[in-house]
């Protein structure tokens, strides 16, 4: 409590405080717009007090400004007008808080709608201890005086406002014009001659009508809204909220409006009360089929939401209960007819688009098999191999006559397709043809190129190149030779000009031979021949021409080849990197083994052929195989002793080319080769030549591969057993080790008897035991 | 009419003159006239009781000069 009141007179002090501050502001503004006179002495009078801080002034004030309040609320208000160009924003005072005049705050409370501040509160207060208030004392009396009056006047007040009400309804014997005869004739008058006036108006619009004829149509207009017959035209446009299927041919259906509000604003629908229900009906045993309302396979594009440009929603199941029943109508036409021409419009596009639809259905898979099935032989055609017809012409010239018979060495592809038409100045292309880059691919298959080149016939043979396909270097070597070589040849002719004369009369006489001649002496290379040719080919190496000093000595040496042509084909043979199987060699061996064969006893497997004498002695070491004679060689060198290429038919590689080749690799594949799959065998053998198993030639590479052998031991084990294999192939097959089968066979020899007898006792048959 | 001093512990602080008829909300409405928030973005506390916009002044028993707390919502 005592807090309380110590809070209350902080509050009242503050109060008064804050009033002086508002004065202030006031008497401000009060002074600008010519404060009256009452007010600036009642300011003057306030300051004072204030100043004297007297409670009794106070007190006084606070009357006084009750007596006041109303009438200074009031000059607020009126002042309002003039106060709203100041800021909302109050002063700050000098605490920092921010605060609004009464002024402010009041035109502030009429803006949002409230009532102005109450500036009589002090009204309330009750004396404090040191000044009581005299509580005005209440007299029944007096009060009952009041409300008395106070109804009187709430009565008066009443009886006031309905006079001024009814005041305003003119009675019965207020009315003037029955009073005055003179007006009503006068009124009267006057309607009568509106009425006149309006007559001759309308027979002025009626004699225009006539005028410009358009009263026969209006009265025809009027004719027509007089016949009230309600007819079909009248129909057009309306709605009936049925299908149109609904409706079956030549049967009476009475439609009738639709009930509805009277307010409603909806257009008319025609609808049947039959069938209204008959669709009720459907639609509820469409719903009591409780069909699944996820579908989630459900092919949702069918060719009817096509026609109809129907939106797929989501959730489209709820449309109907979201948006309303949609229920399906159609508009009379024209005298009330309707043909549901769209609808079959619609149906016709629904079939035609059915009918066009492409089924993803695919074909059920089938195993795959490997053979036609008789069907599908039908459609199957053997590809007839296409007989290649040559050209022929009709006429032959001389020329191409000689040209003909003779086979030219030149197989380029090139110029067999058009060699016979240019027979004439073919003489140039086919030497063109001749220095064609090894690299031009050429159909003929090898071995028939490298017979050509070997079987030298032409007396003008020149030493087929042995040219070293070498990329490029070695290309332009090769050209640069063949060059030279025509240069001599050039040169040769002019030398014997006696020849040459003879020579050009031969031509004269047959040009044609020139031509072959020509043609013979050209050497076409391949890639993949001369790749093959020089595998292995070392003594080539000099005579390709490789180095330059020899180029001279080159010339020489081919002028006299020329000479001995028949003995360079021998020598060709030796240098060319085929290996030629030697059929005298093969039977010599073979002798041998079964020569070898016949010295032991006779063994039951050699009876069934020679193949299997062979494979004897194999087994027995007897016979050594080629392949561990390159091995051999290859040991002897010093090379890689696992690695050998082994190409079916050619061996005797040449071990540096076969290394470099290994490294360049090839540049440009075989074209012409695509066919040819070479067997490929890659064996491994040991210094021994002995071929070497996967496992084992694993090994020894493992072991060069880290640079660390096996140990001792196991190296002594595995040569233990290696010599203990070679016994046992060495091992006869017709006798025991120790040579008994010998004994016995000498034992009969000396008996002469074809058995030997065994005895049980050593005593009788001493002489006879087998053991020695 | 009575003062009641809004004070948001952040640099603002408003004297605000109104009746002790007048409602929380307009109360709020002249906060806002006098601060420039919005006034349903004003909460007015005292300790822990927030003011709510419909009870009058008189009867939350605010007298004049006291203290409200202002925060924002």
């Amino acid at each position: 409590m005592g807090s309380s009141k110590k809070h209350k007179e902080k509050s009242r002090d503050k109060d008064a405080e804050d009033r002086r501050r508002e004065h202030k502001k006031h008497r401000h503004k009060e002074r600008d717009r010519d404060a009256s006179d009452r007010d600036a002495g009642r300011d003057k009078e306030r300051r004072k007090r204030s100043r004297s801080r007297d409670r009794s002034g106070r007190d006084s004030r606070s009357r006084g400004e009750k007596s006041s309040g109303e009438p200074r609320i009031k000059k607020e208000k009126n002042d309002v007008g003039y106060e709203e160009s100041n800021t909302d924003v109050g002063p700050l005072s000098a605490s920092g808080d921010a605060s609004l005049s009464v002024e402010e705050t009041n035109k502030l409370r009429a803006k949002l709608g409230l009532k102005p501040l109450e500036m009589n509160e002090s009204k309330k207060e009750l004396g404090t201890k040191d000044e009581p208030i005299l509580a005005e004392v209440i007299n029944p009396v007096v009060i009952q005086k009041q409300k008395e009056m106070r109804e009187k006047l709430v009565a008066l007040k009443e009886k006031r406002i309905q006079n001024q009400k009814l005041g305003k309804v003119k009675t019965m014997a207020e009315d003037d014009w029955l009073d005055d005869t003179c007006a009503w004739v006068e009124k009267s008058r006057k309607l009568e001659k509106e009425k006149e006036m309006a007559e001759k108006r309308a027979k002025l619009l009626e004699e225009m009508d006539q005028e410009f004829g358009v009263s026969s149509l209006v009265e025809e207009e009027f004719g027509q809204g007089k016949n009230t017959a309600y007819t079909s035209r009248e129909l057009k446009g309306l709605k009936v909220q049925h299908k149109v299927d609904s409706f079956a041919e030549g049967q009476t259906v009475i439609l009738t409006l639709e009930d509805k509000g009277v307010l409603d604003e909806k257009e008319d629908v025609l609808v049947n009360v039959g069938l209204v229900d008959k669709e009720k009906a459907e639609k509820n045993v469409e719903l009591r089929k409780k069909k699944p309302d996820y579908k989630p396979y459900d092919e949702d594009e069918s060719v009817d939401d096509m026609v109809g440009f129907k939106q797929q929603s989501v959730l489209s199941k709820y449309d109907e209960e979201i948006d309303g029943e949609k229920k399906k109508s159609f508009r009379l036409t024209t005298g009330g007819m309707a043909h549901g021409e769209r609808e079959k419009e619609l149906q016709a596009m629904r079939e035609m688009l059915r009918s066009q639809a492409q089924s993803l259905e695919m074909p059920s898979l089938a195993i795959a098999s490997e053979y036609y099935s008789p069907q599908e032989m039908v459609g199957f055609k053997k590809t007839k191999r296409r007989v290649k017809k040559i050209r022929k012409k009709d006429k032959l010239t001389v020329a191409d006559k000689l040209c003909d018979d003779t086979r030219s060495s030149d197989f380029g592809s090139r110029t067999r397709g058009r060699g016979k038409q240019n027979a004439e100045g073919g003489e140039e292309v086919k030497e063109q043809d001749a220095n064609l880059p090894l690299g031009v691919p050429v159909l003929l298959s090898d071995d028939i190129r490298t017979a050509e080149m070997d079987i030298s016939d032409d007396e003008e043979f020149e030493a087929p190149e042995p040219a070293v396909l070498e990329e490029d270097e070695a290309e332009q070597e090769l050209q640069k030779q063949l060059e030279k070589q025509r240069k001599l040849k050039q040169k040769q002719l002019l030398k014997d000009s006696g020849e040459k004369v003879a020579e050009q009369l031969k031509m004269i006489s047959k040009p044609a031979t020139d031509n072959e001649s020509e043609k013979k002496n050209n050497i076409v290379f391949n890639a993949t021949s001369e790749f093959c040719r020089t595998l292995g080919d070392i003594p080539t190496y000099g005579l390709s021409g490789n180095r330059e000093d020899q180029e001279d000595i080159m010339d020489f040496e081919e002028q006299e080849e020329k000479d001995d042509a028949g003995d360079s084909d021998s020598d060709m043979d030796e240098n060319v990197g085929w290996s030629t199987v030697n059929l005298d060699e093969e039977q010599k061996s073979t002798d041998f083994a079964t020569a070898s064969a016949t010295i032991l006893d006779e063994e039951p497997i050699v009876n069934s052929g020679l193949a299997a004498a062979l494979l004897l002695c194999k087994n027995k070491g007897l016979l050594d195989t080629q392949m561990q004679k390159v091995a051999r060689v290859k040991a002897t060198k010093g090379a890689l002793p696992n690695v050998n290429y082994c190409i079916e038919d050619k061996m005797g590689f040449d071990d540096k080319y076969s290394r470099r080749e290994e490294y360049r690799g090839f540049t440009q594949d075989f074209k012409e080769k695509d066919s040819y799959k070479p067997d490929v065998k890659i064996e491994y053998v040991d210094e021994s030549g002995r071929r070497l198993t996967p496992k084992e030639a694993f090994r020894q590479l493992s072991h060069r591969f880290h640079g660390k052998g096996s140990g001792k031991m196991k190296t002594e084990k595995r040569m233990k057993k290696l010599e203990e294999e070679a016994l046992l192939k060495k091992m006869s097959s017709s006798d025991t080790p120790l040579g008994t089968v010998a004994l016995l066979q000498e034992k009969q020899k000396s008996q002469k008897t074809p058995y030997i007898v065994l005895s049980g006792s050593g005593k009788s048959m001493n002489a006879n035991n087998i053991t020695k | 009419m009575i003062e009641v001093v809004c004070n948001d512990r952040l640099g603002k602080k408003v004297r605000v003159k109104c009746n002790p008829q007048d409602s929380i909300g307009d109360l709020k409405k002249l906060i806002s006239a006098q601060t420039g928030t919005r006034h349903d973005k004003i909460v007015l506390k005292k300790w822990y009781t927030i003011f709510k916009d419909h009870v009058t002044l008189e009867d939350y028993e605010i007298h004049d000069g006291m203290n409200l707390e202002l925060y924002y919502q």
